[in-house]
């Protein structure tokens, strides 16, 4: 590889630059090295230059740092810029003699590089790289070498970790094939080779490096039989596994055991015996009953260190595999589980020092692991899914042993309250972890009732917030879980005193009480009327409402607890169920907006800020629905910080900012001041519209607009405005929905003389938009807009108006999509006004009354009856979501206010049951033509549909004559 | 979100038995190409198990034909008497005493006369009928084998049959050998010569060329195309006449299996095959009938063609019957080949369970039989599964599924993932009523438990048998006065929510979506529908 001196000393010069405390020389030097970038050779360069031993180590770094993204970004041939086979190809030849010869931290980048490389060239594009592995590997075993043995392993395991999670095809196992036939053997030689020269009385300085020369053996092992079971690998099974068993009961020095390194290969070898237990349980079960012993020694082995832990883990999981298979019942004696459980399980449910430290400095990071499922890894997680795979064959007995130790650990706590707070926890975890959710049929391995009173409430009714604040955290926790179970009256009760935990300093204990309310308020019971009702409405927790929310905005003056999510939902769930007054809610809203006027200035919690608008939302719905006044007092409040992030052009904020203003007017008394008019332009001008995020929240408050001030649009020309907005957005698939709510709006509206000048305009871009896109989801929304303008105007206005497009026009629309697309609308709403529009059709146009359009008029009938026994089937639409990709691209960005959402209208409000409407006008105009459709119904109508109409006709006493 | 028309649910492709996987997760990237079905099979890397290969037999010299080596499983004879490459001969030095001995022997065969003739082939025939005869791997020489089948063709007087014999025995002995003394024996031109021997009017004579023939079948497919390519196949056919003794039959019958054991050349020897291996199949001989369906099972394993003429030839009503036989010599390569069956289109699938197999599986699956035969049992309950509607139905209908949900609990580990692939299979393509039986049954837990497994494709389907579940869990809640998807709190409340989650750091990209997607279709936020970002909450996420 010949490199200019030159070439090399640039690169050198802009990575020092690169590294420097000045930002514009730091600047210069990136711009230099981006553009340097397309130029030939300029990966070797890197290269060559990461690997000069001359060169400063920072230099290198740097270089091989950049390097490796290069390879990234570009190695793949699908990639934007592809580099040159020429290049790669003398990458390949390079890279791992020059990654032997770096020092460690060089080489961790060019291991890498040599992964991204070999993920998309090995085995088939680059056959020299593991024949150069095995032969290095043999020099560097012969001569004790073991830090080029660790960097070889450690680059052949990267090549085999896809072996572990690919999909089994016939590609991947020749690829397999290949890395058997030549890694195998040369595998298991090294791995006995260096097992003979870890004895536990190895100086540990030795020790370290072949231990973990064996940890990567030991990986690779894992991923070589991930597949299945290769034949090598079975004939030399009792070689692999005498060396695991043999690591895994052995001690070795001090050292090596406290630094983890020893069980780090125990934690591999642990995850090798899951998977041959998983695998293959047949050619294993001779090993099992040898290493299900020394695992369970291992565990019994009292060492603490965090090593140790992660070992534990694994270590459980494999004991919980065994607990489950057929082979339970080894572990099935009582003396075995009583052991198992005593031994095992119950010490790893004591919280260890580092959760409470955890507890009190990251508050976050202890909830998302102590309730929000994210502790799986966990040792109490995994002792307690050890204790439910027991269960599975010996309920009996681990409920006995459960139950014991539940009652030793707080007898041990009473004894010692102050020094044996941990017993109480570890048994609160315990019932906690083992109790199924409400409905669950396998039932409670512990009684929860009485443990919640005679342990719980205690907690709960406990004076002093501040007082063990980890117990307080675990009694509102268990509070919050089994919240479905505690009668009404029960939860009412404690209600203060979870109140009273909203002021505890600790921010877990104030998390978890904000938490407690808010999913206490969600809980539902079946009631009489039809969908669930809210267990706690209004008038119960209306007393209680100015303590919670004082409560609540204090917690938010607390250290770290500024951006408390979880106290922000629970305001934004009170003020959602609870009725306020208005002194409250303007006090409310007055807080939220100095709230929003801090995030503003710095938007860094995305799930706080959604919270804090829907609580915005909240009151201002809740509030201005009874009293409409008060959103003048809003309005003064909340319009300065609305309109700082449309000013200061916060990006993020823009579609709540839409969504609140939108609900102001909605619940705005007409006519709108002059800063909604101000704002109206702003929507109007197509600028606005350019960011996909904002757009349905856009479309929302274009809607509102329209509602509240139909005339204002027949002004300077903004119904113009407005339709040139509707056909921008239903030119492109992912907004064309909204497009057609924008078109619905306007035309439920306003009336067609306002309309009427633009009409053709309207036809022509829907009818050229149809040309390209024939799909359901453009000719559904395109039906229902037709459906609405025939309900509005009348089945007249709709036939000549497409047909002033072109003559016989509608004929077309309404044979090649009314007709067969009918009848797959979906939502109640939807299929109402279709049903009701094409009812009006049939009954009303002259061009379908005409007999000469009997078939079409034959297969509306069709097409309605078939559309009401769908309606029917609930699920009708099952099996079916092709579409459903390309109308979520918004909501990336698009986050929609629950409180700030309006219920869907329905523009048919004095039509009760379409079938009615439907069966009764069908009578109606038989008998104006009698025995004119029968016929025709005979002729076109689909014989079951023939008899669902019949049914329908008898259940409406109706008759076709 | 309006729904799209769009023809049938993607259902799960069916899987051949021994190591072929589906590629069921296809069907969901590629909707447009349909079910998929593996027809080759994948690269295997395990070690042979005995029913995957052919083994050859020696005549050792005690057994005569008729009592020939009993067979443990198929026509395979237990691998000890075969030696295998890893496991060489013991091979002693031949003294000076041996050599002068056999020197004798290798002149008597050179000689013109019968009697030295037949002296020599028996002695050579007796070294090589002891297992480990320091002398055989020094009689198997070119110059020796190329007399021996010069001596086939021997008819010069009465005894020339005996010859026939003798020399024919003694290659057999060499072709149940390595592979390498096999070529020797097959370069030697021996299989036109013993192809030949099969018009003998001897049975004894015919009997011995069958097996040293079979022998050279078993060794290759190269070796097999060799006595095919002389006729050896028509020859072989021709032996099954009414005149038969039954010890003819049965070598007739064994070689025919090996015969089969590859593709055959052409439709119409598949054909011809199949109409004696009709007839055979009434056998009351317990050997004839399970070298019969080892020699089925292995044409239904060349592919759907030749599933189509096993098919065609109806056999498979007997075939369901045979499945119930007491000898499990005889229920081993019947489940084989009706597990391949299994893995046709749907309307030979359809044949199956109109022969009423269901039930036989059952019973399979119940009782204390072999692990293998319940593994391939529940390998065809799973292809079933992978079928229409109705034949998803015939699984309910059968009782079938709460015996998969044990099974997948607590059978041994490769038969809780076939138990878990047929409950995949079923959810994934079930109707919604069928998913609501299914879900009655227990199914959600059993694919929960499934998700910390580490096959990927047995994940996936997992993931969509629970998606199929967690949609039709969509439609209850619109009827459900609690307004919530009740499958959903069902995968909560057993754990399966948490394993879900655990899934998102699988390796994978399909199954990392596949996850996504659950987690965000059905796992927001309760009592609001916004799509906020993901939603922190004590105990529903």
């Amino acid at each position: 590889m010949e490199v200019p001196q030159e070439t090399l000393d640039q690169l050198s010069t802009w990575f020092l630059q690169s590294l420097s405390l000045d930002a514009s020389l730091r600047r210069a030097a990136e711009s230099s090295l981006l553009s340097a970038a397309t130029s030939p050779g300029f990966p070797l360069a890197l290269l060559k230059l990461s690997s000069l031993p001359s060169v400063d180590l920072q230099i290198r770094l740097a270089s091989a740092l950049h390097f490796k993204n290069l390879l990234k970004s570009r190695w793949a041939p699908t990639s934007d810029n592809p580099l040159p086979d020429s290049d790669k190809t003398l990458i390949k030849s390079l890279l791992l003699p020059l990654l032997l010869q770096s020092p460690p931290l060089i080489q961790s980048q060019l291991s890498e590089a040599l992964a991204i490389a070999s993920s998309h060239d090995f085995p088939s594009s680059w056959p020299s790289l593991l024949p150069d592995i095995i032969s290095s590997l043999g020099t560097s075993l012969s001569s004790g070498d073991y830090t080029s043995v660790n960097s070889l392993l450690s680059a052949a395991n990267s090549l085999f970790l896809k072996f572990r999670h690919s999909f089994d095809t016939q590609a991947l196992r020749l690829d397999l094939k290949y890395c058997l036939n030549l890694f195998a053997k040369p595998l298991l030689e090294t791995f006995l080779n260096t097992s003979n020269l870890t004895t536990p009385v190895a100086d540990p300085s030795v020790l370290k490096p072949l231990l973990e020369c064996q940890r990567l053996c030991s990986e690779i092992f894992h991923s070589l039989n991930s597949i299945e079971l290769p034949e090598f690998f079975e004939d030399h099974m009792r070689e692999w596994m005498e060396k695991f068993r043999f690591y895994l009961t052995s001690t070795f020095a001090p050292q090596v055991e406290t630094d983890g390194t020893a069980d780090a290969l125990r934690a591999s070898i642990c995850e090798n015996l899951q998977l041959y237990m998983e695998k293959n349980e047949e050619e294993f079960k001779d090993y099992l009953e040898g290493f299900a012993t020394a695992v369970w020694g291992l565990l019994m082995n009292a060492a603490k260190s965090p090593s140790r832990d992660q070992l534990a883990v694994t270590a459980i999981k494999f004991l919980t595999t065994v607990s489950t298979s057929v082979h339970h019942a080894l572990f099935g004696s009582p003396e075995v589980l009583g052991q198992i459980c005593n031994s095992v399980v119950f010490p790893n449910l004591r919280l260890r020092d580092d959760d409470e430290e955890l507890f009190e400095n990251n508050y976050v990071e202890y909830i998302r692991r102590d309730s929000e499922g994210s502790d799986t890894d966990t040792l109490r997680r995994t002792a307690c899914e050890l204790l439910k795979g027991l269960a599975v064959n010996y309920r009996e007995q681990v409920m006995g042993l459960v139950s014991a130790q539940v009652q030793s650990m707080l007898a041990a706590f009473n004894a010692n309250p102050a020094q044996n707070w941990k017993e109480k926890d570890a048994a609160i975890y315990l019932v906690v972890a083992l109790s199924p959710k409400p409905g669950a049929t396998t039932g409670y391995l512990v009684d929860v009732e009485s443990f919640f009173t005679s342990v719980i409430l205690p907690e709960l009714q406990g004076q002093d917030p501040n007082a063990v604040p980890i117990l307080k955290a675990g009694a509102l926790k268990f509070f919050t879980v089994f919240r479905e179970q505690i009668p009404k009256q029960a939860a009412l009760s404690l209600l203060p005193g979870v109140i009273r935990f909203l002021g505890s300093e600790s921010n877990v204990v104030h998390s978890y009480a904000a938490t407690c309310i808010e999913k206490l308020l969600l809980v539902k019971d079946k009631g009489p009327m039809p969908g669930p009702t809210a267990r706690y409405g209004a008038a119960d927790v209306d007393p209680y409402v100015p303590q919670m929310l004082t409560g609540l905005f204090n917690a938010l003056e607390m250290p770290d607890s500024q951006e408390n999510p979880y106290v922000m939902k629970c305001i934004m769930r009170v003020l959602g169920v609870a009725n306020i007054s208005v002194e409250v809610a303007t006090g409310c809203i007055s807080k939220l907006a100095s709230v929003l006027a801090m995030v503003c200035e710095n938007p860094k919690h995305p799930l706080f800020n959604h919270y804090l608008f829907e609580a915005i939302a909240a009151v201002i719905r809740r509030a201005g629905e009874r009293d409409a006044s008060v959103i003048l007092i809003f309005e003064k409040t909340l319009f300065p910080e609305l309109e700082k992030i449309l000013v200061k052009d916060i990006s993020e904020f823009w579609s709540y900012a839409f969504q609140i203003f939108t609900l102001l007017i909605d619940l705005h008394a007409p006519p709108l001041s002059d800063g909604y008019m101000a704002l109206f332009q702003v929507i109007l001008d197509p600028s606005s519209w350019k960011r996909s995020g904002s757009v349905p929240a856009l479309v929302r408050l274009l809607q509102a607009y329209l509602r509240k001030m139909p005339n204002e649009l027949n002004r300077e020309g903004r119904l113009g405005q407005v339709l040139g907005i509707f056909s921008q957005l239903i030119s492109t698939p992912s907004t064309e929905e909204l497009g057609f709510f924008v078109l619905n709006t306007v035309v439920e509206n306003l009336s067609y003389e306002i309309i009427s000048p633009y009409i053709s305009n309207i036809w022509g871009a829907l009818f050229s938009r149809l040309q390209n896109r024939r799909v359901y989801k453009f000719i559904s929304p395109l039906l229902i807009f037709m459906s609405l303008f025939l309900i509005k105007y009348g089945a007249g206005v709709l036939v000549d108006s497409i047909n002033s497009i072109q003559q016989g026009l509608f004929l077309m629309i309404l044979q090649q999509f009314w007709i067969s697309f009918s009848t797959k609308i979906s939502g109640s709403v939807e299929q109402k006004l279709i049903t009701v529009a094409t009812t009006r059709l049939i009954c009303e146009s002259p061009l379908l009354l005409d007999p000469a359009a009997s078939e079409n008029w034959g297969k509306l009938v069709d097409s309605i009856v078939q559309l009401l026994t769908n309606s029917d089937q609930a699920g009708a639409d099952f099996e079916d979501d092709a579409d459903v990709p390309e109308s979520i691209e918004y909501t990336g960005s698009f986050a929609r206010l629950h409180n700030a959402g309006k219920k869907e209208d329905d523009p048919l409000k004095e039509i009760h049951d379409p079938k009615q409407f439907f069966v009764s006008s069908l009578s109606r105009i038989s008998s104006q033509f009698p025995g004119r459709f029968g016929p025709v119904i005979q002729q076109f109508v689909s014989p079951a549909n023939q008899t669902a109409l019949l049914q329908l006709c008898g259940a409406y006493n109706s008759a076709i004559v | 979100m309006p729904p799209s028309p769009s023809p049938s649910p993607p259902r799960p492709a069916r899987r051949t038995p021994e190591n072929a996987r589906k590629k069921a997760y296809k069907e969901q990237t590629d909707v447009t190409n349909g079910r998929r079905r593996r027809e080759a099979q994948l690269l295997q890397l395990r070690k042979s198990r005995r029913e995957d290969t052919l083994s050859k037999r020696r005549r050792d010299d005690a057994s005569s034909p008729s009592t020939e080596p009993e067979s443990d499983i198929g026509p395979a004879s237990p691998e000890s008497d075969r030696p295998s490459s890893s496991d060489p001969p013991p091979l002693a030095c031949a003294t000076d005493a041996d050599s002068n001995k056999l020197l004798g022997i290798i002149n008597g065969l050179k000689s013109e006369n019968i009697s030295l003739q037949l002296e020599a082939t028996i002695k050579i025939r007796k070294i090589l009928s002891v297992d480990g005869n320091s002398l055989a791997e020094e009689v198997i020489t070119a110059d020796v084998v190329a007399r021996l089948v010069e001596l086939l063709s021997s008819k010069k007087n009465l005894r020339g049959p005996q010859l026939q014999v003798e020399a024919a025995w003694a290659l057999t002995n060499i072709t149940a050998g390595t592979s390498e003394h096999t070529e020797v024996v097959t370069n030697a031109g021996a299989v036109p010569k013993l192809v030949k021997l099969l018009e003998s009017p001897r049975s004894n004579v015919r009997e011995q060329a069958m097996w040293a023939l079979g022998n050279i079948a078993a060794e290759s497919q190269r070796c097999r195309e060799l006595v095919i390519d002389h006729g050896g196949l028509g020859q072989l056919l021709s032996q099954f006449n009414e005149h038969a003794k039954v010890s003819n039959l049965r070598m007739a019958t064994w070689t025919l299996s090996n015969l089969c054991f590859g593709k055959l050349p052409s439709k119409s020897q598949t054909k011809a095959v199949l109409q004696i291996l009709q007839q055979l199949l009434n056998s009351i001989d317990e050997k004839i009938l399970s070298d019969t369906c080892w020699a089925v099972s292995y044409l239904c394993n060349h592919g759907t063609d030749e599933i189509q003429m096993v098919i065609e030839s109806q056999i498979c009503c007997r075939l369901v019957k045979l499945l119930m036989h007491s000898s499990p010599k005889v229920v081993t390569p019947v489940i084989l080949a009706l597990a391949n069956v299994s893995a046709a289109a749907d309307c030979q699938v359809q044949f199956l369970i109109d022969s009423g197999i269901l039930q036989c599986l059952l019973k399979l699956l119940t009782r204390n039989y072999q692990k293998c035969i319940r593994n391939q049992a529940c390998m065809t309950v799973s292809n079933i599964c992978a079928g229409t509607a109705a034949q998803i139905q015939a699984i309910i209908d059968a009782k079938m599924v709460p015996l998969l949900i044990q099974l997948s609990q607590h059978g041994e580990s490769d038969i809780k993932k076939e138990a878990i692939w047929a409950i995949a299979n079923a959810t994934s393509g079930g109707s919604p009523d069928q998913i609501r039986s299914l879900v009655g049954d227990g199914c959600i837990i059993a694919l929960c438990n499934a998700l910390v497994l580490s096959d990927a494709d047995l994940l996936y389907a997992c993931l969509n048998g629970l998606e199929s579940i967690l949609k039709v869990g969509e439609m209850e809640k619109m009827k459900d006065e609690a307004g919530t998807n009740p499958y959903a709190v069902i995968m909560e409340e057993c754990g399966g929510l948490d394993k879900l989650e655990n899934l998102q750091g699988f390796n994978n990209d399909a199954i990392f979506e596949k996850t996504i997607k659950l987690l965000e279709s059905y796992w927001v936020e309760e009592g609001s529908e916004y799509e906020a970002p993901k939603d922190p909450s004590p105990d529903d996420t």
